[in-house]
Order: C-alpha cells, then structure tokens, then sequence
C-alpha cells in the first residue's frame, strides 16, 4: 500500500498514430516541472504515477502549472486484489453521504464494476455508523481505478487542471510582451494549446523608468512555467520612437511603433526558427486595437500573428491574470510607454498606405537594425 | 574589534555618482555608521534584568534625554523613539483623530504619511479638511486660521515640505491658532527642518514632532517622536510596553545609537550659494517652485513639456543622481503636492535637487550645465 500522486490526461489520447509522441511529450514536461522536487515519476497506460515523494502539495502546484494533464488525484495504491482493496476501503472513516465509483480498466478483475461497488458499499456502511450512501450526489466518492499493470487506485478528489496540449519544443512561439494585463494572459493561453514560446519586451529607456524593465522580467519569470521560455528579448525603441515622433505624423505614432515591433519580431523569427508572434491584443480594446489598425500592422507580418485575447472581454483578461497570478505585478505604476510619444487622437482606421508613406519619411531600415543590434538577450534559466 | 567591519563599511562611499537626492535620503556618516557597529555589539535586551541590560537600558535614556535637550522640548515632554518618521505620524493622527463629531485640519502639502493616513480616515467618516498650499507649496494660513474654531481638536502641518522646501511658520501658526482655541493640538512632521532651521519645540509650542535619522545621515529605520503631554497620546503599537508603554517593540539599540551621534554631528551650512549657482547657471525656459523663501538645501524647478523621470534618467547616465518629486511617493504616478500649485504644462517636468555637505558649489555648476545640455538634447530629440 503505497501514497501516491496520480495524474490522468485526455486530449492526447485523441491523436491517433501520434498519440506516444504526445504521451513522451507530456512525461518529458511532467519531468522537467519537478526537477527540483524529490519524486519518482513512473508512466502506465493512460496514467502517469508520482510516488516516494517529499512535499506533495508542492509537487501538485508545479503539476498544475503543466498542460495537457487533465486532473490530478492524491491516492492510495493496492494490487489489483479483492481482498487487499476491500481491506483499506474498510479502514476509511466516512461519516456524511457517499457512493463508490470502480472503473475497471483491468478487465480480468473477477468482480463486475456494479456488483464491486455495492460489495465496496456494504463494508463503508459496516464500519461507519453515520454514513449513508446517495448514488446522485454524494458528500463523498471514493474512487476505485482498477489498472491494467495490476495496480489499483483509490482517492476521493480530482483535481481538474487546464488540459490542453503538453509544450513542445518544436512548436516555438515568440510572445511581444508588454508591462501591461493583456500580454501575459496571452502567452498562457497559447501555452495552454501545446506552444512554447520565449519572450520580446520593447522598452524607451529613458523615457522609461529601469523600474519598468524590472517589472517585465518578473511578469516573465512568473509566466516562465507555464509558457516554457527560456530566452527574454529586450529591444530599446527610443531611437524609433523619437524619430516617428519628429517626422511623422503623430497621429500614426503608435500605429507605426507597433508595425516596428512586427519586424523586429519578424526577425527573430528568422533568426532564432520561431514559427509564429503572439500578442496580447483584444478586438476594439484601444485604438491601435481596430480591425483597421491590426490589419495596419498584421501587413509586415513574415509569420502568422496570434491573438488568443481578440474576443476577450476586460474582465475575462483579469480573471485569468489573476489565476496565474501576473496581475498584481501587472497593474504596478511603471509605465512602459512614455505620454510624450502617445498622440492625443491615435488613428482609429489607419490606412496601410498611410503608414508606409510616414514610414518613407524616415531611414526605417536602418533604425531596426539598430535596435537589432543593441538587443539585449536574459537568459531566464540563469535569472 | 569592529575595525574590519568599519573597513567593509568603507566601500559604501566609493561611489562615483554625485548625489543631489538628499531630501530623499542621505548617505550614513561614518560617524554614524561606527557607532551603530558598536552598538551592536551591546545586543542585549533592554527589558532584560540583568547588568548588561541595564548599562544598554541607560545608554539609549542617555540619548532620550540627549534628543529632549537638543531639541529644547517643552518641560513634562517626552521623546519616544520609532522605526520611522512615518511610523510616528501615522501613530498621532491615529491617537487624535478619534472624535466625529470634531474637525481636523491637515495641510495639503504633508508627507504622503501624514496624508494617506488623513485620507484613510477621511473616508471613515472623520472630518477632515484638507488646506491649500501656496504657490511655493508653504501652507495658506489665512485659510487655515478661518477654519480654526471650537470644533477643531487637532492640526498637523509639515515643517518643511519634502517637496519643495517651502518653510511654515509654525511658530506664528501655533501662535494664532492657540489665541482662537488653545485646546487644539498641533502636529508637525520636522524630518525636513532637522539640521537645516534651528529647532526649539517650545518657542514653536507645537504637542507632537516627528524627526527621522536617515534624512541626517544616520541609519534608516529610526524614527522619534516628541510628546509634550502624554495623557493626549494612545500608543499605536501595542506589545511588551517598551518606551514607556507608548510604544512597544525591542528597543533597535545601534539604530537609537547612531542616531544620535548623527544629530551630534550635524552641519548645519549655508547652502545659499549652491543654490545660486544652480540657478544662475540654468539657461533653459524653466518654472522655479522653491522661492527664497524655501530652505536652500531643497530646490524644485519645473521644465516645460519634458517628463521629470526622463531628465532624471539622462542625468543619471552623466553621473548626477537627482530626484523626481518626493521619491517616497514617485510610484504613484503623479505628484499630489505639486499638481496643485504647478500649471500641467510644467507640471511633468518637475525635478528635486537636494544637497549635503559633500556637494560643493563648483559640482552645482557643473551639475546646472549638465541640466542645461540635457534639456536642449531632449527638446532636440523631441523637436519641442
């Protein structure tokens, strides 16, 4: 009779001839997120078991932080043998409502799942005086998993965790990510459907404050297990942003940084083999959030731009900032975009011709290999 | 014994930065410094009963009465000390604002710790009324002495502002506002004032002042607080009973220590000259806060349509450290004090340039050209 942790996915069993691809895939994830926790982890068919472990509830945390895990159960592990199950279903005290629940995987298990459970029933209700058994909604089920590899699990709860696809290295995203709610939210929910992604942040030092880069890198180490990134961009756009602000027309100011930022992105993309740009933006959210200023700035996209955020809601984006924990740190005063370079009427329906005709005004070409050049790269595994 | 530590402690002034930040902070004296090493040598309790405790117990009432002394406290007075001169304002107006059915003036120009705490209990009902600054963000006592009648109970105002280093007279307010009602009680934060205007706490007649070591060079989380009549005070924090009961928590020994030995060695200088110098060196459109009649170590000046934090950066990568309003309150975005005395237009581009004694007139020259060159750099790059 064993403690263990017992996790259990879904979507991946869905995937046909790729399915031990995604199954390594996820053990691999499930391995590196307890790296530093004192655990044996052990795969069986359609489960992976955690066990001889130190801090359980620490162990569960880093588990909930890895997607395509579908729910977790802390339990009990017994051979697949009536009697030895029956022996520890008859040592729990219930004194509330209760059902049992046999899944019988093992199908030479001698007894029926029905015929078990009632089996299993009869000896709660033997040894504990005040429970009472309610097969529709019970206080209480106690599971009983019978496996395949001759193991049986019993537990009460299950702990739903996000689902979703197991990170892959070779599915590599890069996140645009500002000091602000959205982008962050943004990062995870894309991690969420299996994409790794390491991160850029654009900065105006000093219009800026070093305070605000600070805030980004912590927004970034708190995402970090969640999204699986290992390096942080930091591009500076004052030069940019100064030049569109003296030469063009101030009304595109934002317009035009934001198509700036596409092609950096665009670059690193090239550079580093990213295969897609994920941003924060959300549908009508701020001006540079029109269908006409995404369609402005999506025009020198080289990869596709996702946007997991654009039917989301403001409070939909809290909500989950504040599950993940990034909105404390987000809503911190340091401001990431200095009020001198915002235009007091941004242009709500840019024109891609307009922009590249503000563009012409300056040696673009040149001012992005600047940036490029200046770029500073963290290692978020060393920070 | 202590002779490595204070070696160490050595490499705490090589610094290479001049520093015009000293309203925000000042760098610990070495003074200062050996004296809070040595002091914590004395590590024992001062609750304690045995003889090592009582030689500490008497070494910090030694300084208890070295602060009354200094600071020729009103007879029957006490000093206390706290881990902070917010901690201090935060605990009077707590003790006195206690009564809904009176009035309670607070200036506009007080240190966010005195006004946050007004606010708070503002929205919880007490009347508070907040009063207007001057121009130089100096208190207007003519609003001040209409609201003062038999309702008030109790007034705080700062000595002199963080912000802009304007001076209330405290002694005359004092004055006027006991002559309209003598049972008021009045407040005010000095941690600016201390070492820079002579202090005497019984001409000024004031019933609370809050003083702080770090502004002085002393180390921070230190703070004191003068009493003159303990019966209409309620301890904030509640404990073991150290300082007399009125405020509780194990005396920080080395800190008490320290902090007197930087009282010890305050100069108070004449910084008047820097001043000029600083302002007969700017040669850009600017709006000066800080009149003559403002303490001189304190100078707020104001730069048309730039951002203070960004002048403050650009400084910073030419060696000079300087401040952007009251860094205490820098976080939250905007500067209370000075957004109601300054037009928006410059409003933005406040800075602070404060001194100590390890600025010399020459560095104010230097540093008032490297303004100058920064700000025709920034309108350049901006085309303002």
């Amino acid at each position: 009779m064993n403690k263990v942790i017992l996790i259990r996915f879904n979507e991946i069993h869905l995937k046909g001839g790729n399915k031990k691809y995604f199954v390594k895939l996820l053990y691999n994830n499930i391995k590196n997120a307890l790296k530093n926790s004192i655990c044996k982890i052990e795969s069986i068919q359609n489960r992976f078991i955690i066990r001889d472990y130190e801090d359980e509830n620490s162990i569960i945390e880093k588990l909930k932080c890895v997607f395509g895990i579908h729910s977790i159960s802390k339990a009990i592990e017994v051979k697949n043998d009536v009697n030895d199950i029956l022996n520890y279903v008859s040592t729990l005290k219930i004194n509330t409502t209760f059902k049992c629940d046999v899944n019988r995987a093992d199908k030479s298990f001698p007894i029926k799942s029905n015929e078990f459970e009632a089996d299993l029933g009869e000896i709660i209700l033997k040894n504990n005086e005040d429970a009472k058994v309610d097969i529709h909604s019970p206080n209480i089920t106690v599971h009983i998993d019978i496996r395949e590899n001759g193991y049986t699990f019993i537990f009460y709860d299950i702990i739903y965790t996000y689902s979703g696809l197991p990170l892959d290295e070779n599915r590599n995203g890069l996140l645009l990510l500002s000091g602000g709610i959205d982008s962050p939210v943004a990062g995870f929910c894309m991690a969420k459907r299996g994409l790794r992604q390491d991160i850029l942040h654009f900065d105006s030092f000093p219009y800026t404050s070093p305070q605000a880069k600070e805030k980004v890198i912590t927004l970034a180490k708190k995402i970090k297990p969640y999204i699986g990134s290992r390096y942080m961009y930091i591009c500076s756009m004052t030069k940019l942003q100064e030049e569109f602000h003296v030469n063009c027309k101030t009304e595109y100011a934002i317009n035009l940084l934001r198509r700036s930022m596409i092609r950096i992105a665009n670059e690193l993309c090239d550079r580093y083999k990213y295969k897609t740009i994920i941003t924060g933006e959300s549908l009508g959210q701020v001006a540079s959030q029109t269908i006409e200023s995404l369609t402005t700035t999506n025009a020198v996209a080289k990869y596709p731009v996702l946007r997991p955020l654009i039917s989301f809601n403001k409070d939909e984006i809290i909500k989950i900032a504040k599950e993940i924990d990034t909105y404390d740190t987000s809503i911190l005063p340091y401001e990431d975009c200095c009020t001198v370079f915002l235009p007091r009427n941004p242009i709500i329906k840019p024109r891609i011709k307009d922009a590249e005709n503000e563009e012409e005004k300056i040696d673009l070409k040149n001012l992005i290999n600047l940036v490029l050049n200046n770029m500073e790269i963290i290692d978020l595994d060393k920070e | 014994m202590y002779k490595w530590i204070v070696k160490l402690s050595n490499m705490c002034y090589n610094n290479h930065m001049l520093y015009f930040d000293n309203a925000s902070t000042t760098r610990i004296s070495k003074k200062s410094l050996e004296s809070y090493i040595k002091a914590s040598g004395d590590y024992f309790n001062p609750s304690s009963l045995y003889q090592p405790s009582v030689d500490v117990k008497k070494q910090i009432e030694d300084c208890r009465e070295y602060f009354l002394k200094k600071f020729n406290a009103k007879p029957k007075s006490t000093f206390i000390f706290t881990g902070s001169a917010t901690e201090s304002n935060n605990a009077v107006l707590n003790a006195m604002i206690t009564r809904k059915d009176k009035k309670y003036l607070i200036s506009s120009g007080e240190h966010s710790s005195v006004y946050e705490t007004a606010k708070k209990l503002k929205e919880n009902g007490y009347n508070i009324i907040f009063i207007p600054l001057n121009k130089n963000g100096s208190v207007d006592i003519d609003k001040l002495i209409e609201y003062v009648d038999e309702n008030v109970a109790f007034i705080s105002i700062i000595h002199v502002s963080n912000e802009t280093g304007a001076i209330n007279d405290i002694e005359s307010i004092v004055k006027r506002v006991k002559q309209i009602n003598p049972n008021i009680s009045i407040h005010s934060d000095g941690v600016q004032a201390v070492g820079k205007l002579n202090i005497d706490l019984t001409k000024l007649g004031v019933d609370f002042y809050t003083i702080s070591a770090h502004k002085i060079h002393g180390p921070k989380g230190i703070g004191g607080l003068f009493i003159s009549n303990v019966n209409k005070f309620k301890p904030f924090i509640l404990g073991g009973g150290q300082e007399m009961n009125l405020r509780s928590g194990t005396e920080n020994t080395p800190a008490i220590l320290a902090f007197k030995t930087a009282l010890e060695n305050i100069e108070q200088i004449d910084y008047s000259k820097h001043k000029k110098a600083i302002l007969d060196n700017i040669n850009v459109d600017y709006y000066l806060v800080s009149d003559d009649s403002c303490v001189d170590n304190i100078i707020s000046i104001c730069f048309k349509g730039l951002r203070g934090e960004t002048i403050e950066h650009i400084m910073e990568t030419k060696g000079y450290l300087i401040g952007t309003g009251s860094a205490c309150n820098s976080k939250a975005g905007h500067n209370r004090v000075l957004s109601t005395i300054v037009k928006p237009d410059y409003l933005q581009g406040a800075i602070r340039i404060s001194f100590d004694s390890e600025i010399s007139v020459e560095n104010c020259v230097e540093m008032a050209k490297s303004i100058n060159a920064t700000i025709k750099e920034l309108k350049k790059r901006l085309n303002k």
